[in-house]
């Protein structure tokens, strides 16, 4: 939309801060690079990259860590660009360092390490096992919030077992929230998601695993974490004000002559106890923590002391001109060094409790063989703390990390940086490895991932661990047009304010220089409406949505929400008014009809009994039974029949036909259990008339979001990957799931602040200023992790903890200030134009805290305000009874497409094959194993040609062998004894003997045949045949084993193998035209019954053939041999 | 008949018998079979000697037993399949920190094996992980001696050691398929050859030109899914009954589950699809429903198992004599025994697991002869029925299931030989680790379609081929190096999947052999990945570059009539529709009164909304049971604060009395309740030691809210039953307290636990709770009514009151405040409350069934949701369960 002689200009005008980025690409430095939105950070990361590129020996040397997966992608596929079009200096270099090393690098850029930090996280530890005590075959999960539900419950059960371990610590946590197990779930579920940010940092804890935990330890460790936090406030308060010469020691004196009880100054050693810090406060702020403007007696300064009165004066200003008020109220009501015996007990309760819950949640991670990212992260870190970690990890990757570049630095938590800067351990001071990281500490909005300042803003004044890092601040805006930077530059600076302060999150305002950018329709808006009509608002959105898409048909337009409550009446308005809309993961998708009624439809077909399910379908637009009728349904015993069982008269007609008509897809659901459950509830939801019983006319977005919907609730289902559903999980998930409308004929993109970070639009409109978030509450328990350890507070009624309500404030202001911040983020993402809505009660008033609103209120100039009056139209009166919608009762379902037509060479209709489920119980038999080694060493018999009876080292092998099948030295005596006993009979007998002679005619053991009818093929194996005399013998073997089988006469036995025998018998007719005869050899008798297999005996057998005999079942018996296999 | 997939080796078919052909993996000698029964088939032959067509490793076994044969002394060891291996590796990890790494190091021994790594074995020791492998390495040798015991890997070497020391010669074999065969295999083929016993086969020269080759991006894989499904589809019709069509599917297993339902949905007509598509990759075991049921079972004899569990237990097909509940009960609790569970049952129903309690160990954790073990599985899966024939709805994926499992078992027995005597319980867990890596497979050799992994197509030919997974990221594929074995070794040894070069290389020449391997090849690549476009292998380049757009519209044309490239389904032809109709039906139909079980629950129900009121009442759809908790409920603590009040107002009756009350009388009417419910028993001593000071503290500060009071009081009546008569309906409830003050004025009393109890809920119009209201119109003599609540905020216990219609009683309301509307005096109110409850009543006589819920947050609460879609109506706020 900007105007082409403007960009022209923008092209060719180097930025003002042109030196600063040229100084970024300095592949010997290290920088830390402030660069505020529309600064053009990714081009700088991408030039850094590839000049880094021309230096290293091998693309792994460098590691880009991104934020998300998405921008890894991004900055990848950048580079590549780069790479390939060569037409950068930058680029080239890097493209003949590859040739130079033969990288290969276009062909495989995965050797370009560029990814987030938990990718990386887990190629380390599979690279590092012993290291990182994490096993290779535990699998990642992204959402682990159930186990670590499960983990905390079974926590809490150490209350009930008498002896499990921390079960009167966990009793006594329990107790303090009532006793009630509820009340302390979510904190510890809380917790364990973030256990990576507290849990190495109690180093009693972290050692503790399994084995008992020295309480005072813990206690001591807890103590002087929380001792040091206070200690450090209080010192960066004298630093701070240590700018100013003497003024420190003035306030001393001060507190010293005005604080009660301590009004001889001789006796004052200074500031050692807390209340002497309170009195500090008490002297310069209100209650307010706005600055005194008159002090009195009352404070300890009588107005007749004027010496002290003035000098007080003198030490206000000058406290007012060096520090904001915050930084002094941080100071009250800090807590004595020492804690009670009360918070000691409170705080080991709490620790041992959060310990005991790691313990079961790992134990749950190993019984299911799983971890989360928060364990691989403690693990990588784990890996690379242990003695000599930068040489093992060099051995095992293969290359040394030497340039670190990080994005978006601003949002890496504390533990994340602990791990970065241990990657850098063991680097040299002269080795030329750099340290990049680059950043908006404006725009840091993921605190809720545990995102921490601290990291960016102690970088930029100390540096970091292993490295001196310079500053770098990029100041050009190419992104917006100057109009929306000047506006944001005088909106924002007061609303973020001037001061850095890490621990309470707040980052001083940076300017932005527009890049002389006029756009056509550069302009911002802001409308308050004067009444708490959020549907009023909406109207006003969406009519503004509208205009903008006339003015400028090509541009995009976005609408972003700070939190996802409340839309609802915003798309309501949009429909109203025709916009054309894409959601991006705005709403759960069990918002939507159509899911639900899938779901409805996925818990009848896997529970025939669940009531509400049937129910739910029976009365949903895909079958659309009235109420009266559905009264009747009732009436049968199993929620199933409702839909299985033939209509009664006692229905509607219009029910009786939808009955019928919706049976069919239901039972070729209920009959095809082969097919996976979501092929299942597709097809039958599709037959039911799904996709058109949904999509209305009046709503143009209706059909996408159905498509969309289905689909993504058909995806979620599929990823269920047991047969065991769990409906309430299946729930969960869905309800979990955001909905995503791919809408391509909309125009306008809805979506959160926070999912809009990184992008930017034409034109941006940010409604809703008033919503607030949740009333900041407190919480029973805080954990912080600071460079000291981790300081603990919990909450205790009977006697409270300072440190508690100190960490109760502090994590308020973090908020508000991250509130601030959110606000930047949501109006920088705009080029062109920016329009702000709300709504407030009354326009006199304060708008609500905590609100977009109340921030801008306070910084803006009333003239910037468009107000608008409420409407006084009355609340629309609901008319009459709601509407149901169905699908046609005489709705017949056709397969909508013609697929292509084929033709092959299998059963199409063919019912699947039954299978028998009877084969478990030939397991561990001993007559089984026995017959293999009695037929083993009859082959073997006849292919060596001897008759020698098995020697002790044979005998031995069987024993082996047997004992590797699992049977008990008594049963492999046994069997030992019968498989010779049966041996030495055959070798004895006459029968036996001429049976085994290698020298027969065509003389074969255990050859199998492939017999074919055309269509199927089986196979047959024959233990023993030759030919004598002109005659084909055909014998097989039995060990006769079975005991019940043992008063069975010998001919009646061999008679059962007949079929068998004459099936043999058939494959040689096939290929020969000698004589036949057939035979069972007995080897417990060492006798051979003859069987007939003549033609007649055949026609004789035909019907009495069981049909397991005709698949050859019977052939096949397991050998443990083959399933070595794979 | 589908054509074969290779060439059978030249003149084999005619060479059969005595020549053993061994192929470099399973997947190639079924191929090698099936082309060889193909050919006989071709040639019309009925029988034929099944050709020698081993896989490697069989062919390693069967030598290792010949061997045995014939020279006893130098095989005298059995072989251990994998899962016993691994446990073996297991039982002599160095610590039990490092356990969980078995199976790394069992890959590790492997590797070595494979490329003979021990003639320079020196430099293990340079890296930890290579320290701790070769101490693992020592203590596994040490333990295979000592049990004679020996792995596949070792095979190959001490077969070439036999033939090259001990003269023995194996049956000559020739070789199918061996692209880059580790040394240890390469040494004993030359061991062959040099005695003129091994030959490397020679395909038939077939080589295909490829008439055309195609690159595609697909945004999501679904999508690739879809159109391959189709396009198989497409090639079928083309090349008919005989064709061959490829896919090779970049991570089958993982995929496997969508590449099944996206073939069965193309194929929709089709009933059984395994004859059609072989998928190489088969279902994991341990999503199967067969295994679920078996393993579960087995679990619940020596533990808990959840509800849901059980409920899935009760409705199994294989365990028919079972015969669990299928719907939850009400005693049912979130974890449950077997014992418990069947003591619940009537003495009737118990049979079936009282004979499985019978047989389990009673002591789960006590050694057991393995074989004992193995026979109470047995056992007990013929009690419960699971050996019966399935019933034909069980596919054969089922039969193929339990032949698996049978496997499972009968491996399982092998590790008697190193733990002869074993735990039940870890006999269990030894059947979990061991399904771990099983999978159901019903790949069919006919099946024209061959879905197969990248490794397994590397012999294969076809009439058309489809190659899916070839973005830049995972073509050529990322190196794996063993993390055990010191890189440096890797490298010497040149170990696959070792260098980036490697990969590369080993990626160009089985791109090469798709190119060149079919007569049409499609590549494909998912072009989005996490929204962000992603690129095609450079291995493509030529491609990407030359035939982009016409490749791109040749998919397209294929596909476009069908809009199941985005949404999955041939069948999802979505549409604007005309066939919906529009109705109202705000009644069900009239019931008598006399048919109507009045209950209070009732008049709730129907006041919070009618169809709530209809759908609970009259449809029967009451909530499901839920199981109890591991934990006492909100309620159940609720009732033992309630039983303690009741407990101190049967000793106190006035203000008088309850002032002059001291802690111990306080704690004595705490233990006698906790000493008398139900509630507390089940609770654990810890708890009930914490609960009983909870009582406390709560007791007493209700004691110091009422002894507060202004006005003295007498309690009249606690738990007192009154009655209210509605168009002949009859209600029925208790009364918590009636109080009566100085000046005479009767107050009912409600306690309750919890800060959400208003007056507002009393409002006629928007009543949500009709229970006081009920109360007041029954009670003749009432000049107001409270409830009085107790809870917890942040700062600490807080009682107090919501009340309606007294003055005298200030601190118990501010008289008719406009919480419940306009009134002028109680009678009026109670007026509007009778007529409301009459209207409710009638209401629900009509069968009203509206779907307007009273308040919004009714509907937080109730089950009904996705039966009455309030949440389709934007003129309600519908606030779902959950929210946060
Ligand atoms: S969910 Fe709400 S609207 Fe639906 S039945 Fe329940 S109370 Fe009524």
């Amino acid at each position: 939309m900007s105007d082409v002689n403007a960009s022209l200009k923008q092209a060719l005008t180097p930025p003002p801060d042109q030196d600063q980025r040229d100084t970024a690409i300095d592949p010997t430095r290290s920088f830390i690079v402030q660069a505020p939105a529309g600064s053009g950070k990714t081009t700088l990361l991408v030039t850094r990259y590839l000049a880094l590129l021309a230096t290293v020996n091998e693309p792994e040397e460098i590691l880009a860590i991104t934020f998300t997966r998405k921008a890894a992608q991004e900055m990848r596929a950048r580079v590549i660009e780069e790479l390939k079009s060569v037409s950068k200096e930058h680029a080239r270099a890097a493209m003949q360092r590859s040739a130079e090393r033969n990288w290969q690098l276009l062909a495989t850029p995965q050797r370009m390490h560029i990814q987030t930090i938990d990718s990386f996280q887990q190629g380390l530890v599979q690279q590092l096992p012993y290291q990182s005590r994490l096993s290779l075959d535990y699998e990642t999960i992204e959402n682990a919030e159930s186990v670590y539900r499960e983990a905390v419950g079974n926590t809490l059960e150490r209350i009930a077992a008498r002896t499990a371990s921390f079960g009167d610590e966990i009793a006594a946590m329990v107790a303090a929230f009532d006793n009630n197990p509820d009340n302390v779930w979510d904190l510890l579920v809380n917790m364990l998601t973030k256990r990576d940010q507290w849990l190495e940092h109690i180093p009693a804890l972290a050692g503790g695993a399994l084995s008992q935990v020295d309480a005072d330890l813990l206690a001591d460790q807890l103590q002087q974490a929380r001792a040091s936090f206070c200690k450090r406030r209080q010192q960066e308060f004298i630093d701070a004000i240590s700018v100013t010469c003497g003024l420190w020691e003035e306030c001393v004196e001060l507190v010293a002559a005005s604080k009660p009880q301590k009004n001889k100054p001789e006796s004052f050693y200074g500031m050692d106890d807390p209340s002497d810090w309170d009195h500090l406060v008490y002297l310069f702020l209100t209650g307010q923590d706005s600055w005194r403007k008159r002090i009195s007696k009352r404070e300890g300064i009588p107005s007749t002391d004027a010496v002290l009165k003035d000098s007080w004066t003198s030490v206000k200003e000058e406290l007012e001109n060096t520090i904001k008020p915050e930084q002094l109220s941080k100071l009250r009501g800090l807590p004595s060094d020492e804690l009670t015996e009360t918070q000691k007990q409170d705080l080991t309760n709490y620790a041992l409790t959060l310990l005991a819950c790691v313990q079961e949640l790992n134990q749950l991670f190993d019984s299911q063989k799983i971890v989360d990212f928060t364990e691989r992260a403690i693990a990588a870190r784990r890996a690379l703390r242990v003695d000599d970690a930068p040489t093992e990890l060099a051995l095992a990757l293969d290359y040394r990390i030497r340039h670190i570049l990080v994005d978006e630095y601003q949002d890496t938590s504390i533990a994340q940086n602990d791990f970065l800067n241990l990657l850098m351990e063991g680097w040299e001071p002269d080795d030329g490895n750099t340290f990049f990281a680059v950043g908006d500490p404006m725009q840091s909005i993921y605190k809720f991932r545990d995102a921490d300042l601290t990291n960016f803003l102690t970088a930029e004044t100390g540096g970091i661990k292993h490295r001196q890092v310079e500053k770098l601040q990029l100041t050009a805006n190419f992104r917006s047009s100057t109009h929306l930077v000047d506006w944001c530059n005088s909106v924002f600076e007061p609303i973020l304010g001037s001061v850095n302060d890490a621990e309470l999150g707040q980052v001083a305002f940076s300017k932005s220089i527009e890049m002389d950018k006029v756009a056509l329709g550069s302009r911002h808006g802001l409308t308050i409406i004067e009444s708490e009509d959020r549907k009023h608002e909406a109207e006003l959105v969406a009519m503004k949505l509208r205009e903008l898409h006339e003015e400028f048909p090509s541009d995009d337009i976005a609408v972003l929400f700070r939190t996802r409550s409340e839309i609802g009446a915003y798309f309501e308005a949009f429909r109203n008014h025709g916009v054309r809309w894409r959601g991006v993961d705005m709403e759960s998708l069990s918002n939507f009809g159509v899911v639900r009624d899938l779901y409805s439809l996925t818990c009848a077909l896997i529970d025939l009994d669940d009531e509400l399910a049937w129910s739910a379908l029976l009365l949903c637009p895909l079958a659309g039974i009235e109420l009266r009728d559905l009264e009747v349904l009732r009436e049968h015993d199993r929620a199933v029949d409702m839909v299985l069982a033939q209509p009664t008269e006692r229905l509607s007609d219009i029910a009786s036909k939808i009955i019928n008509r919706i049976r069919e897809p239901i039972l070729d659901a209920l009959h095809n259990q082969h097919r996976s459950l979501r092929s299942r509830v597709e097809r039958a939801w599709y037959q039911l008339g799904g996709a058109s019983a949904y999509a209305i006319h009046s709503d143009p977005n209706s059909e996408p979001v159905i498509k969309d919907n289905a689909q993504h609730y058909l995806d979620i289902l599929e990823g269920f990957e047991n047969d065991y559903i769990d409906k309430d999980s299946l729930w969960e998930r869905v309800e979990s799931a955001l909905a995503t409308e791919n809408n391509p004929s909309a125009y306008v993109e809805v979506m959160t602040i926070h999912n809009a970070k990184g992008l930017e639009f034409d034109h941006v409109v940010l409604p809703a200023l008033n919503q607030m978030t949740r009333h900041e509450q407190r919480l029973p328990l805080y954990v912080k992790q600071t460079e000291f350890g981790t300081v603990m507070a919990a909450q205790n009624q009977l006697e409270p903890d300072p440190m508690h309500s100190i960490m109760f404030k502090d994590e308020a202001q973090r908020n508000k200030n991250e509130t601030s911040r959110l606000f930047y983020v949501g109006a920088t993402r705009a080029k062109t134009s920016l329009w702000l809505f709300g709504t407030v009660k009354d326009l006199e008033k304060n708008p609500n805290a905590n609100s977009f609103l109340r921030l801008i209120r306070e910084v803006t100039l009333p003239t910037d305000w468009e107000e608008v009056p409420a409407k006084d139209t009355p609340q629309d009166e609901l008319t009459g009874a709601r509407i149901w919608r169905r699908i046609d009762p005489n709705f017949h379902f056709q397969v909508p497409t013609t697929l292509p037509e084929f033709e092959a060479n299998v059963i199409l209709d063919e019912a699947p094959e039954s299978a028998r489920l009877d084969q478990i119980e030939t397991l561990l038999s001993s007559p089984i194993a026995i017959g293999h080694l009695v037929h083993g060493e009859l082959q073997r018999m006849v292919e060596v040609g001897s008759l020698d009876l098995p020697d002790s080292q044979r005998v031995e092998m069987w024993r082996n062998e047997l004992r590797n099948q699992g049977f008990s030295a008594r049963q492999i005596a046994e069997m030992l004894e019968t498989v010779q006993d049966q041996l030495e009979r055959t070798v004895a007998s006459d029968m036996g003997r001429w049976l085994l002679k290698a020298d027969h005619e065509q003389s074969a053991v255990e050859v199998a045949y492939t017999t074919s009818n055309g269509s199927q093929n089986r196979i047959s194996i024959v233990d023993r045949t030759f030919v004598d005399e002109g005659t084909r013998w055909i014998v097989d073997y039995k060990t006769s084993m079975i005991p019940d089988d043992r008063n069975v006469p010998l001919d009646q036995k061999a008679l059962n193998h007949q079929p068998q025998l004459i099936r043999y018998a058939e494959i040689f007719e096939r290929q020969e035209s000698l004589p036949i005869k057939a035979g069972i050899f007995f080897t417990d008798v060492a006798e051979l019954v003859e069987v007939d297999v003549s033609i007649p005996a055949r026609k004789a057998v035909i019907d009495s053939r069981s049909l397991s005999e005709m698949h050859g079942l019977n052939d096949k018996t397991f050998k443990p041999q083959e399933l070595l296999e794979g | 008949m589908r054509k074969p997939t290779l060439n059978l080796p030249t003149d084999y078919l005619s060479a059969t018998n005595n020549l053993t052909l061994v192929a470099a993996s399973a997947r190639l000698a079924r191929e090698l079979r099936y082309a060889f029964d193909y050919e006989k088939i071709q040639a019309d032959e009925k029988v034929w000697v099944r050709p020698q067509i081993q896989s490697y490793t069989q062919w390693l076994l069967n030598s290792y037993r010949q061997l045995g044969s014939r020279h006893p002394s130098l095989a005298l060891r059995s072989v251990i399949s994998n899962d016993t291996f691994l446990l073996i590796a297991q039982q002599q990890s160095p610590s039990e920190e490092v356990e969980m790494h078995a199976s790394a190091i069992v890959d590790a021994w492997h590797l070595a094996w494979d490329a003979n790594l021990w003639t320079d074995f020196k430099d293990i020791r340079t890296t930890e992980n290579g320290q701790l492998c070769d101490d693992w390495f020592q203590r596994i040798r040490r333990c295979l001696d000592r049990e004679k015991l020996i792995t596949v890997a070792e095979i190959p070497e001490l077969l070439q050691r036999a033939i090259e020391r001990h003269d023995w010669r194996p049956q000559p074999i020739t070789t199918f398929g061996f692209k880059d065969p580790g040394i240890a295999s390469r040494n004993l083929f030359e061991a062959l050859t040099r005695r003129d016993l091994c030959h490397e086969a020679t395909e038939s020269p077939n080589r295909i030109e490829p008439s055309t080759q195609r690159l595609h991006g697909f945004e999501k894989s679904t999508e690739e899914f879809n159109t391959l499904a189709l396009w198989a589809r497409e090639k079928l019709s083309e090349y008919g009954p005989s064709a061959t069509i490829g896919v090779v599917i970049n991570g089958l297993s993982q995929s496997y589950p969508v590449v099944k339902r996206s073939f069965e949905s193309i194929f929709s007509e089709v009933k059984d699809i395994t004859r059609l598509v072989a998928i190489d990759s088969g279902q994991p075991l341990i999503q199967h429903r067969v295994y679920l049921d078996f393993i579960n079972l087995l679990r619940w004899t020596c533990g808990s198992l959840d509800y849901d569990v059980l409920l899935q237990l009760a409705k199994s097909p294989y365990l028919p004599r079972l015969k669990l509940h299928r719907k939850p009960q009400k005693w049912f609790r979130e974890r449950m025994t077997i014992r418990e569970y069947r003591n619940r049952l009537p003495r009737a129903e118990r049979s079936v697991l009282d004979r499985v309690v019978q047989l389990a160990p009673t002591r789960p954790d006590q050694p057991i002869a393995f074989a004992d073990a193995a026979e109470v599985i047995l056992e007990l899966l013929r009690l419960c029925g699971y050996t019966t024939k399935s019933e034909d709805e069980f596919a054969y994926l089922d039969g193929n299931a339990i032949k698996v499992l049978n496997d499972l078992v009968l491996r399982l027995a092998q590790v008697a030989a190193i733990r002869p005597r074993i735990s039940w319980r870890r006999f269990i867990d030894l059947l979990e680790i061991f399904a771990g890596d099983q999978t159901i497979s019903v790949a069919r050799s006919e099946a024209p379609i061959q879905v197969m992994g990248r490794d397994a197509s590397s012999n294969l030919r076809f009439d058309a081929l489809w190659v899916t997974g070839v973005s830049d990221v995972d073509w050529p594929a990322v190196p794996r190096p063993n993390p055990f074995l010191p890189r440096i070794m890797q490298k010497r040894a040149n170990l696959p999947g070792i260098s980036h070069e490697q990969m590369l290389e080993d990626a160009r020449v089985l791109t090469n052999h798709w190119r060149t391997s079919s007569n049409e090849v499609v590549f494909s690549y998912v072009s989005q990945i996490d929204k962000v476009a992603s690129q095609p292998s450079n291995l493509f380049a030529d491609l990407s570059r030359e035939n982009d757009a016409e490749v791109g519209a040749s998919i397209r044309s294929l596909v476009d009539g069908f809009e199941l490239i985005e949404y999955g389904h041939p069948w999802s032809t979505f549409s604007v529709s005309d066939v919906i109709h529009e109705y109202q039906q705000p009644y069900g139909s009239k019931i008598a009164p006399e048919k109507v079980k009045a209950a209070t629950r009732l008049l709730r129900n129907q006041a919070h909304c009618p169809f709530k009121g209809w759908a609970v009442h009259r449809a029967g759809l009451s909530e499901t049971e839920t199981p109890l908790p591991r934990f006492p409920t909100a309620a159940q603590r609720g009732s033992l604060f309630h039983y303690v009040v009741a407990e101190i107002l049967a000793g106190a009756k006035t203000q008088a009395q309850l002032e002059i009350l001291n802690d111990d009388t306080l704690l004595a009417a705490v233990d006698k309740v906790l000493e008398k419910s139900d509630e507390s028993k089940a609770l654990p001593a810890r708890f009930l030691m914490h609960e009983r000071m909870r009582l406390q503290r709560w007791i007493k500060e209700w004691l110091t809210f009422q002894v507060q009071r202004r006005e003295p009081f007498e309690v009249l009546d606690v738990e007192k039953e009154v009655e209210l008569e509605i168009k002949g309906l009859k209600f029925r409830g208790y009364i918590d307290r009636i109080d009566r003050t100085e000046s005479m004025e009767r107050i009912i009393i409600d306690h309750k636990t919890g800060p959400n109890y208003l007056t507002k809920n009393w409002d006629p119009e928007l009543m949500s709770d009709p229970q006081m209201p009920m109360y007041a119109t029954a009670v003749e003599a009432c000049d107001g009514l409270a409830y009085l609540s107790i809870y917890r905020t942040s700062d600490g216990l807080k009682c107090r009151w919501q009340g309606i219609g007294t003055s005298t009683q200030p601190e118990v309301s501010d008289g008719l405040d406009d919480g419940v509307g306009n009134f002028t005096s109680l009678t009026e109110l109670k007026d509007a409350w009778r007529e409301r409850l009459t209207e409710i009543v009638t209401d629900h006589l009509d069968g009203k069934a509206d779907v307007e819920p009273v308040q919004d947050d009714v509907c937080r609460f109730c089950h009904l949701s996705n039966l009455c879609r309030v949440y389709e109506d934007p003129t309600l706020n519908y606030v779902g369960g959950d929210e946060d």
